[in-house]
């Protein structure tokens, strides 16, 4: 039977995303940029295997999404006063906030996805049974200030659980 | 199949999934079979021995098999789509039609003897019994289910392992 890459398979599934396709996607190393968005493929955790007495195995597929985005400095709200009160910033507003946000959309996209039942295709011998997030909002992950503009990275953990029926010896 | 030999290489263990136990029933005029198991990450054949034992003024012991009333559960049994057999306990269930638990064929293929070409060892037990044991669950709703083997056996072979096998008995003396 022919081996299925899986990486290339949740990459296109992911590229569906449209907050993902309107940017460039890297797989495994990136190049630092703004908007610029990286697949990497995690390492696999115990248990991540179960065998099943009727030969099918489920498996899990661990990843990363990585976003990059510019950094803002400029203040949500400034320091300037009307009639009391601080007042939000109209230069700048809320970049990091919509950037943040991106990856918001990326995850509801999957959560979407997967209560529709839309997988990635893993190929005939794999029925996937979820694919989630492993988390509910954006992981901040650091800023590096010393890139021109400074980038701020954002993740979304990726994981795929699936039946692997390739070792089944039964056939129906 | 006269001489059982396992078809192993030495020291070998044989994989879980060469034990196979298969449910036969009929809808209609039509012959259903389901392998049982899916989900299930461990389940074994307990064949409930109900055993006498008698000392002597020795002190030694004589231990008698009455019977074996082999049973299997299969807990997780998950409500799973496209299972037939999970539909038709689902559907007696609600029924309450318990008489139509015991109108299946189990068949036990341990397919560690035999191979393709000769076929793999296998029994039949007829008139068993499949019942449901729970509804509910966590995360996904799971029915596990008991078999109880019937012990009228006829021993032979299937020719394949797959829901179209044909059993064929055994060639008696």
């Amino acid at each position: 039977m022919p081996r299925i890459d899986l990486n290339k398979r949740i990459l296109e599934y992911i590229y569906e995303c449209p907050v993902v396709e309107e940017n460039p996607m890297y797989f495994t190393v990136a190049e630092e940029k703004d908007n610029h968005n990286q697949l990497l493929p995690g390492r696999e955790q115990p248990r991540d295997e179960i065998e099943y007495v009727d030969g099918t195995i489920e498996r899990t597929y661990r990843a990363e999404i990585l976003m990059y985005k510019s950094v803002a400095y400029n203040p949500i709200v400034t320091e300037e006063t009307r009639e009391g009160k601080r007042i939000p910033s109209e230069l700048y507003l809320n970049e990091n906030i919509e950037d943040m946000e991106d990856g918001q959309t990326l995850i509801d996209w999957i959560e979407e996805q997967n209560d529709n039942r839309h997988f990635p295709d893993f190929g005939e011998w794999c029925i996937i049974e979820s694919v989630k997030t492993t988390s509910t909002r954006p992981i901040l992950n650091g800023v590096n200030p010393s890139l021109e503009p400074p980038l701020i990275q954002y993740s979304v953990g990726l994981v795929i659980k699936y039946l692997d029926t390739s070792k089944q010896l039964w056939t129906n | 199949m006269a001489v059982s030999q396992f078809n192993l290489a030495q020291h070998q263990r044989a994989e879980r999934k060469l034990l196979l136990t298969v449910a036969e029933w009929t809808e209609g005029t039509t012959t259903e079979r389901e392998l049982l198991g899916r989900r299930t990450e461990d389940s074994s054949v307990e064949y409930n021995a109900d055993q006498s034992t008698s000392t002597d003024i020795l002190g030694i012991n004589y231990t008698d098999i009455n019977k074996t009333q082999p049973q299997q559960d299969f807990d997780p049994y998950l409500i799973l789509g496209g299972s037939k057999l999970g539909a038709k306990l689902d559907d007696i269930r609600r029924r309450n039609a318990l008489s139509e638990l015991s109108q299946f064929t189990l068949y036990l293929i341990t397919a560690y003897v035999g191979n393709s070409t000769d076929g793999y060892r296998a029994e039949k037990h007829a008139n068993c019994t499949i019942t449901y044991n729970s509804l509910g669950g966590d995360a996904n709703v799971n029915m596990p289910i008991s078999a109880f083997f019937s012990n009228d056996i006829t021993n032979g072979t299937v020719d394949k392992l797959g829901i179209d096998f044909t059993f064929t008995p055994e060639a008696t003396i």
